[in-house]
């Protein structure tokens, strides 16, 4: 199914890519329209722009015990390019390419054809449509630097196939058939070896916004099943609340494992600039080894020190940014501050090698938003792993301060 | 783990400021949207400050009624001016930010085209308007619609104005087509300007900035196929002055309805409207439709009466017999 899947992505966007240097050949009358950061190029109901984003990280780790990822480092954490737009009102596109320096290959993040219509709508390609809350959240409005243990660990992200997407005024269903990542080159796109099936609900019984903030309660859940095929080679693993740094809670590869079932619920709450967060997933597998269960869950907590709500898009069941009331350089503008805190708790230890076990995170960040697009994040994770095979446990500390832009 | 201790008192340090910096301002209402409907809400405004001595701040912007939803229906405005009503691509960005809405018309327009006192030409058909404004017209001397030979000087609002897309509707059949090479300001004092020191100027914008520019411009009948009208308060109220009458609106979030401040501003709004839209030169409603809006206010009933589009020549009594729809009705 990869294989044909990604086959009628990669067809649908080489067609876009013709259409729109035909339209630019046969017309003269493209307008630019700038209510956005960066110009859309408008010709009938056609739409064009460029989008982009560049995430830099200044971090600090210190361990109890496995020194080896001690120290003061920067990376670039992520660096996008890409383009969106409409051909006309039903057919939408957008593709990110992923040009993180130092990585030796080029990926792509969002890509995907859409057909959209007053009330649901297709998507083709790359996407994470059908992922729980926190991966529907951009890399760039996270409230923390990186998600969650059960999302990184439940391997939640972008996969290529096909998915339904229905919404209204405060719900969602999206529903999604996939094969693998686009990125993930590695099995030479064997339609057998990789399938997900998975889709989400969600809904907010209270959702009201004013100038004054927003009122919200958000609640959803989610479920995915995924089948490897002659490739089983789950495996199951969590860094310390960073983008970098040693996966030190492994199960290891689980031979065997063919097939695993994730089932999460979701909830969210806000009310004007106080919020709050939390999922819990639970995910069942199967493998020579016999069955295992693993789960884990956060909770977030959020104050916004100078009044704004977090942004919330009720057809979608997920957050946007947050853009600043009184930006820095306004009259008595500071931009927008945020305190947030978070526990974060994954237990791998149900089956796996010896660095199986339970991780336990807490965190607490400061973000500063001084204009619309510019980001800096301050964020404290103290991670405690306690491993339940022969490994040994270990603590983590890491300080990172994330500087990023987009448009 | 020094960096680390020192990192955590920056930021309480910084938290703690920035909390109290941004302890409480007074409450401001916040308005913006129509050029057209401005002088209403800022004489309102002005009132309602008066009354409530101080201590209900209430800013009026006019960046046009597109602009003006748009920032609506991001939940930065407590109430929109529209010189048109609110469209279903705007009705869905509302719903999809939380944002419900409450539509009160408040006064009737009589959209009036412009031109030099010196022109001798007192009346223009609609078809004529339509040859000089159409897409791609290169209309550029008055005898080309029965003037005098004399080039012309058009002046016209921006598109992000309501008052564009009513009279391009109205007049052309199709909202927002239109020629472009005429000047463009979502000032209309600037078209005003542009019409009054120019003898070939011609420009459309709200009957009240026609009033109180009475003397230096003057305004043409407009014949929509029942003969020449002249747009005056009698000819907008009486339904002939046609197709160019149109409401005037406010939306107001229907959320913030239930704060005292937004509440009390908009019944005071609804309750001075007649006097204030007559005093700057637009039309009243009736005194049941402002009593049906009050009511409409005060019990906080969301939707619009138009469906999610233009409504072209409407009479007042035509728009109150209208329901109110929460979504796009397709036609």
């Amino acid at each position: 199914m990869k294989n044909v899947l990604s086959k009628v992505a990669l067809a649908a966007l080489a067609t876009a890519a013709t259409t729109t240097v035909a339209h630019a050949q046969s017309s003269p009358s493209h307008t630019t329209s700038w209510t956005g950061t960066v110009g859309e190029d408008r010709y009938g109901d056609a739409r064009f722009k460029m989008r982009g984003r560049f995430q830099y990280d200044l971090y600090s780790s210190d361990w109890d015990v496995g020194t080896a990822d001690d120290g003061t480092r920067s990376y670039v954490r992520r660096a996008f390019l890409g383009v969106q737009g409409r051909f006309n009102e039903n057919w939408r596109y957008k593709v990110d390419f992923v040009l993180t320096p130092g990585a030796s290959e080029v990926n792509v993040d969002d890509a995907f054809l859409e057909y959209v219509t007053d009330n649901w709508s297709i998507v083709i390609g790359e996407s994470n449509v059908t992922s729980p809350l926190e991966d529907r959240i951009s890399s760039l409005d996270i409230p923390f630097n990186e998600r969650s243990s059960i999302i990184n660990a439940f391997e939640y992200g972008r996969r290529a196939g096909i998915a339904f997407l229905a919404g209204g005024a405060n719900w969602s269903f999206s529903a999604a058939a996939q094969g693998e990542s686009l990125n993930n080159v590695g099995e030479n796109f064997a339609v057998d070896e990789s399938t997900a099936l998975s889709g989400r609900f969600t809904f907010a019984p209270i959702f009201e916004t004013t100038p004054e903030g927003t009122t919200l309660v958000h609640l959803g859940a989610h479920a995915r099943w995924r089948e490897q095929g002659d490739n089983a080679d789950f495996r199951y693993r969590t860094r310390p609340l960073n983008g970098r740094n040693t996966r030190h809670i492994d199960t290891g590869v689980l031979a065997g494992a063919e097939s695993d079932a994730t089932y999460g619920v979701e909830a969210a709450v806000q009310y004007g600039p106080f919020g709050a967060q939390a999922e819990y997933m639970v995910l069942d597998g199967d493998s020579t080894g016999g069955d295992y269960t693993f789960d884990g869950y956060y909770v977030d907590v959020y104050w916004s020190l100078t009044g704004e709500s977090r942004s919330y898009r009720g057809n979608q069941g997920s957050f946007g940014a947050i853009a600043p009331a009184n930006p820095l350089g306004t009259e008595g503008g500071w931009g927008h501050w945020m305190l947030s805190g978070r526990y974060d708790y994954i237990d791998l230890s149900d089956l796996g090698g010896a660095s199986r076990g339970e991780q336990s995170s807490y965190a607490i960040g400061l973000d500063w938003v001084p204009v619309d697009h510019v980001r800096f994040k301050l964020n404290y994770a103290l991670s405690e792993m306690d491993r339940v095979g022969a490994g040994v446990d270990d603590d983590a500390q890491v300080v990172t301060l994330r500087t990023q832009f987009d448009f | 783990m020094n960096i680390l201790k020192s990192a955590g008192a920056a930021v309480a340090a910084l938290a703690l400021s920035v909390g109290v910096a941004s302890a409480q301002q007074p409450f401001t209402i916040q308005i913006d949207g129509s050029s057209t409907v401005f002088p209403i809400s800022e004489a309102v405004a002005e009132g309602f400050q008066q009354q409530t001595q101080g201590r209900v701040r209430v800013a009026v912007g006019e960046s046009g009624s597109s602009a003006g939803l748009r920032k609506f229906c991001r939940g930065e405005l407590h109430i929109a001016d529209a010189s048109r009503p609110i469209r279903g691509s705007e009705m869905a960005a509302c719903r999809a930010a939380g944002i419900g809405f409450v539509e009160i018309p408040v006064a009737f327009d009589g959209l009036s085209v412009v031109v030099h006192p010196s022109n001798p030409m007192r009346s223009i058909t609609v078809a004529q308007l339509r040859q000089i404004w159409a897409a791609g017209s290169n209309v550029s001397n008055f005898s080309a619609v029965g003037g005098p030979d004399l080039q012309m000087q058009l002046f016209g609002p921006g598109s992000a104005s309501g008052t564009f897309e009513y009279f391009t509707e109205a007049v052309n059949g199709t909202a927002r087509s239109s020629r472009t090479d005429y000047t463009p300001s979502e000032d209309d004092n600037v078209l005003v300007q542009g019409v009054a020191n120019n003898p070939g100027g011609m420009a459309y914008f709200g009957l009240a900035y026609y009033h109180e520019n009475e003397g230096r411009l003057r305004a043409l009948a407009v014949d929509g196929g029942n003969g020449p009208v002249l747009p005056s308060v009698e000819t907008v109220e009486n339904g002939t002055y046609q197709p160019l009458s149109r409401p005037i609106f406010i939306y107001v979030n229907a959320a913030a309805l239930r704060r005292p401040q937004v509440q009390q501003f908009v019944q005071y709004y609804i309750n001075n409207a007649a006097r204030y839209s007559a005093q700057v030169g637009y039309i009243p409603l009736p005194a049941a439709a402002y009593q049906t809006y009050l009511q409409r206010a005060q019990q906080r009933q969301q939707g619009t009466a138009f469906g999610g589009r233009a409504l072209i020549g409407a009479s007042i009594s035509e728009v109150l017999a209208r329901p109110l729809v929460l979504e796009e009705v397709q036609q």
